[in-house]
């Protein structure tokens, strides 16, 4: 297939590079880190030709406000795009701004695929990753292969809008997996406990989770389970937290969530990532989780 | 060697059952129906706590609460009456380990050991012998105790020698497991007010690092029509307040812990008479304004 890549995201980055080796892929001049990250590949600087030469245009801004107007802005892509092609959308969208796109779009004859990736590390593992992709029917079967060129798993989520609006979802659970693991497991070691055993315990018992399995068996040796920058998934909460706002949900624990992710990211800066939470709560309880057991009696 | 028991509820019982045969076993209980439930199966039942003590040399206690183990033991009839040092009292309640902590070195002074073995699982895996036992206490006291509870279950699990380590294990993961159910539960509903149906959230959910016990089994339970849990939001409740309990003594913020606990207390005042921890999801369903599945059962 002939695609053309817009964007700088790191993932979408990386989903071109993985599609260079079955297909034509054009790279926009635009994003600098794009040019950087995929050596060899064709360029142009000019959007709407990029627009008109290729079938599929896999687009990933950082936010919807600029893919709307990479898509409708002066010298934007749909001038170039015609009826029967596809823009896969890889931008962290908002779900309702993605729907107004593909509305927009569906009038011109050509499909908005929206895509999430859910991963918290750069290798998509079984289990643990997952590709989220929606919109019309025909778009989504020409695109299903080269979405599984690009992650093993991949689930089809209906209508446009819902593979961003369920980027919200799992971030947002994982999230409160991640924390409440590091709350509870801080109660524990200033308790008495040692780490290493409430994993073996918890971790074949009711209070697993995806985030207990992963993170308690090395939380003690301050090992790495996930390379996501905080940044990201506070992108991620914040988002989730306006549709909860937008639809009448309460989240409760997603915005406690939420704001426990915005103060942190301030606390340990831009490069912090996940793991790096669990120094917070070490600090908040005036523990370390690496066995020094503070007893309290 | 002669065990005693006590505390025939619904766990203990079901524990219980799996000690007759392989030693002499006394059992007590409130509850006469029980104890003769056991005497058909081969055990012998005590008049009182005191005279148990009398007969045996393990004594396991599986109570409701750390109160009623004191009763048990330091009460009028109670266990110290009829001890005379070397015995060992294994305490299977959910209790607190500051408590259980206090009664080993009551104990200590009278020759008699004290250590806490909980048990963490469902009821048909206490049945069938499988259940995990978390047990905490020093080595000697372990190494005698062990055989005891390996008869209930092979699924023994020693993390530590502080005594009531076992119990804050459990507490630890009471709250873990209450937490992210309603976490999954909250998010899920606004998934539902977004238009996502509960079937995807749930592949969606159990494909990545989102996933947890609570996705693993009530969310396709919901969405099939059916019950996934039976557990009185009383005691789920009171599981919440002994963990927060135990971070609030030593100083542990549980900002996320204290949130599930505020919604489990407002479920407990609002659901009616003997709310179930079931009853949650229609709480969190009527906060949102949503249902999460057509078919779920009206309650």
């Amino acid at each position: 297939m002939n695609i053309g890549y817009i964007g700088a995201g790191a993932i979408g980055v990386e989903f071109a590079r993985r599609l260079m080796q079955g297909h034509h892929v054009v790279v926009h001049q635009g994003a600098r880190e794009a040019v950087l990250g995929l050596e060899g590949a064709m360029t142009s600087d000019d959007l709407q030709a990029i627009a008109r030469d290729n079938d599929v245009i896999l687009l990933c801004a950082p936010s919807s406000l600029e893919a709307r107007a990479q898509l409708f802005g002066e010298g934007g892509l749909l001038q170039g795009l015609s009826s029967g092609k596809v823009v896969v959308d890889l931008t962290p969208g908002d779900p309702l701004e993605t729907r107004e796109i593909a509305t927009v779009l569906r009038a011109s004859g050509i499909g908005l695929v929206d895509v999430a990736l859910h991963s918290e590390t750069s290798s998509y593992e079984e289990g643990a990753s997952a590709l989220f992709y929606s919109g019309p029917d025909e778009a989504c079967e020409l695109v299903r292969p080269l979405l599984e060129a690009c992650c093993p798993q991949i689930l089809h989520c209906g209508d446009a809008g819902n593979a961003h609006a369920m980027k919200l979802i799992t971030s947002a659970v994982a999230a409160c997996n991640r924390l409440i693991t590091y709350e509870c497991a801080a109660m524990g070691v200033k308790n008495g406990l040692d780490v290493n055993h409430m994993s073996s315990v918890i971790n074949t018992s009711s209070g697993s989770s995806s985030a207990s399995e992963r993170i308690l068996p090395v939380l003690a040796a301050r090992g790495k389970t996930a390379d996501l920058p905080l940044a990201q998934a506070v992108h991620d909460l914040n988002l989730a937290s306006r549709m909860a706002m937008v639809h009448g949900a309460p989240m409760l624990l997603g915005n406690l969530v939420r704001s426990t992710l915005e103060t942190a990211r301030h606390e340990l800066g831009d490069h912090a990532t996940l793991d790096d939470l669990a120094q917070l709560y070490e600090k908040s309880a005036c523990i370390e989780f690496a066995g020094v057991v503070q007893a309290i009696n | 060697m002669q065990v005693g028991y006590i505390g025939l509820g619904a766990m203990g019982g079901a524990l219980a059952r799996h000690l007759v045969g392989k030693f002499e076993v006394t059992v007590l209980d409130v509850n006469s129906a029980a104890m003769a439930e056991f005497e058909r199966l081969g055990a012998t039942s005590a008049p009182s706590a005191a005279e148990l003590a009398r007969r045996c040399d393990v004594i396991l206690l599986c109570l409701p609460r750390s109160s009623d183990v004191r009763k048990v033991i330091f009460g009028p009839g109670g266990l110290v009456e009829g001890l005379s040092g070397g015995e060992i009292i294994i305490d299977q309640t959910s209790g607190a380990p500051a408590e259980t902590r206090e009664f080993a070195e009551r104990l200590a002074q009278q020759g008699v050991a004290l250590m806490d073995a909980p048990v963490s699982g469902a009821m048909a895996a206490a049945i069938a012998g499988k259940v995990s036992i978390i047990a905490s206490g020093p080595p000697t006291t372990y190494e005698t105790a062990l055989p005891v509870l390996q008869a209930m279950s092979p699924n023994v699990f020693h993390c530590g020698d502080r005594i009531g380590n076992g119990q804050t294990i459990k507490a630890v993961n009471n709250m873990m497991n209450a937490s992210c159910r309603l976490a999954t539960l909250e998010i899920v509903a606004m998934g539902r007010k977004l238009g996502l149906p509960l079937e995807l959230m749930t592949s969606a959910i159990n494909s990545t690092t989102a996933r947890n016990f609570t996705s693993r089994g009530m969310l396709h339970a919901i969405a099939e029509g059916r019950q996934s849990t039976k557990f009185a939001l009383a005691l789920q409740v009171k599981d919440a307040n002994q963990a927060i309990g135990l971070g609030t003594d030593c100083g542990v913020p549980m900002p996320l812990s204290n949130t599930v606990r505020g919604l489990l207390q407002i479920g407990l005042n609002t659901l009616g008479v003997n709310p179930q921890l079931e009853d949650m999801i229609r709480l969190i369903e009527s906060m949102a304004g949503v249902r999460l599945a057509p078919q779920h059962p009206a309650t």
